[in-house]
């Protein structure tokens, strides 16, 4: 669940103002989420349920998850679970709006629901490809960064990409210079420096840039260029999100194109994925390069 | 039906998205202009005083944000619409105390672009 791009959904389809979205962001790092706005995220309760939990716990002594498990609401496994949750931070903005009382419980259920309807998003990865890449001693951030890169592959080009495992690289053996192509780059920088580029050859470029413009492009021209450049900057843009979800801020850099890959040894990974009109190749980097 | 006549700046360092912003602004009946990176975004509102501004954040020259900040300053009932791939919540706050109208996350629907500049949106 991603507390920034719900706060911009509620925004933009002027559920809160601009002010309240302000007030509640400037409240969301001091505030934890509580198992009532918890529950209705994951489903395990209804708002009108929560609602009457909370009522009760007006005249009975007791928290939030003994009476819910009284009630029959919720499952002992479940509270635990909820209570893992909490110390995640996920949902802190959910949560101001109900203290501001912005949203009642029964309105922060409809948004929440329409919300990952029409957006399909979830913070859980494709957890097959996400293991795969594991087992190479890939480093948490790369691994969530590309993890993200195959999802963005299956969401934005409609394709499903595969991986070798045994085909990935260290930078430090610095043998990419020896891939032929183009490479399409973008920076990002703050507490945690990445450099991040796709390594890709004419004809897998040009269907790339197709699929992301949806323009009938027959060259590449500046906009298959930029095309390919876009689908980058939105990639990084997700995972810029992801981060700022666990508390690291990051900023993105404007990307860069060239027709000769040139990449010098670092402290990341070559990944060749593989798709149905080619394979293309993702660098990341723990420094700029 | 929305929009007629309006005028709107397209401040975008991608070709595509200017593209895309375009033909979408145009089916709607709006005059549109054009800035590649935040200076020219600057010039070009002063140029054509827009009714309504989409600013990326990333640009080259001067970013979204600094557009956003000296655009205000000339003048401030500026209409400006942040349309960006960075959306973590320090931009979005960072935009709003600038005085940004929304902020619309990349990639954008086009419901999205098409209520941000109907009449009776008021933010």
């Amino acid at each position: 669940m991603f507390d920034q791009y719900f706060g911009q959904y509620l925004l933009n389809n002027g559920i809160l103002t601009a002010k309240q979205l302000r007030d509640a962001l400037e409240q969301e790092q001091f505030t934890k989420a509580k198992l009532g706005v918890l529950a209705i995220n994951t489903g395990f309760m209804t708002a009108e349920q929560v609602e009457e939990v909370h009522h009760l716990q007006r005249t009975i002594d007791k928290r939030f998850g003994e009476i819910a498990v009284a009630k029959g609401y919720l499952a002992q496994d479940k509270v635990e679970y909820l209570l893992a949750e909490q110390k995640n931070n996920a949902l802190s903005l959910s949560q101001v709006i109900i203290d501001k009382g912005y949203l009642n419980f029964s309105q922060l259920e409809t948004a929440l629901s329409d919300f990952k309807k029409k957006n399909q998003i979830t913070s859980e990865f494709d957890m097959s490809q996400a293991l795969q890449l594991l087992e190479t001693g890939v480093s948490d951030m790369y691994l969530d960064y590309a993890a993200l890169f195959l999802r963005s592959i299956t969401r934005f080009l409609d394709d499903i990409p595969l991986v070798d495992i045994k085909l990935i690289r260290s930078l430090k053996m610095h043998d990419v210079d020896s891939v032929k192509g183009w490479m399409v780059s973008q920076d990002i920088t703050g507490s945690s420096d990445l450099f991040t580029g796709i390594v890709l050859e004419d004809a897998a470029f040009l269907e790339l840039a197709r699929r992301f413009s949806e323009e009938e492009l027959q060259t590449i021209d500046s906009l298959a260029q930029d095309s390919v450049s876009e689908f980058l900057n939105v990639h990084n843009g997700i995972f810029l999100l992801n981060m700022s979800n666990r508390g690291i801020n990051l900023d993105l850099e404007v990307p860069k194109i060239t027709s000769k890959v040139s990449c010098k040894p670092g402290e990341g990974w070559y990944i060749p994925i593989e798709l149905s009109f080619g394979t293309i190749g993702l660098i990341v980097n723990k420094k700029k390069i | 039906m929305a929009a007629q006549a309006q005028k709107v700046l397209i401040c975008d360092d991608s070709v595509l998205v200017r593209k895309k912003l375009r033909t979408l602004l145009e089916d709607m009946q709006c005059k549109v202009f054009e800035a590649a990176n935040g200076l020219e975004a600057v010039e070009a509102f002063k140029l054509h005083q827009p009714d309504i501004v989409f600013m990326d954040i990333v640009m080259p020259e001067i970013d979204g944000l600094e557009a956003l900040r000296r655009i205000k300053e000339h003048d401030k009932a500026a209409k400006i619409i942040m349309v960006s791939s960075t959306g973590t919540s320090a931009k979005v706050l960072e935009a709003l105390k600038h005085g940004a109208s929304d902020f619309i996350q990349k990639p954008y629907e086009k419901e999205q672009i098409i209520k941000a500049i109907s009449p009776s949106q008021s933010i």
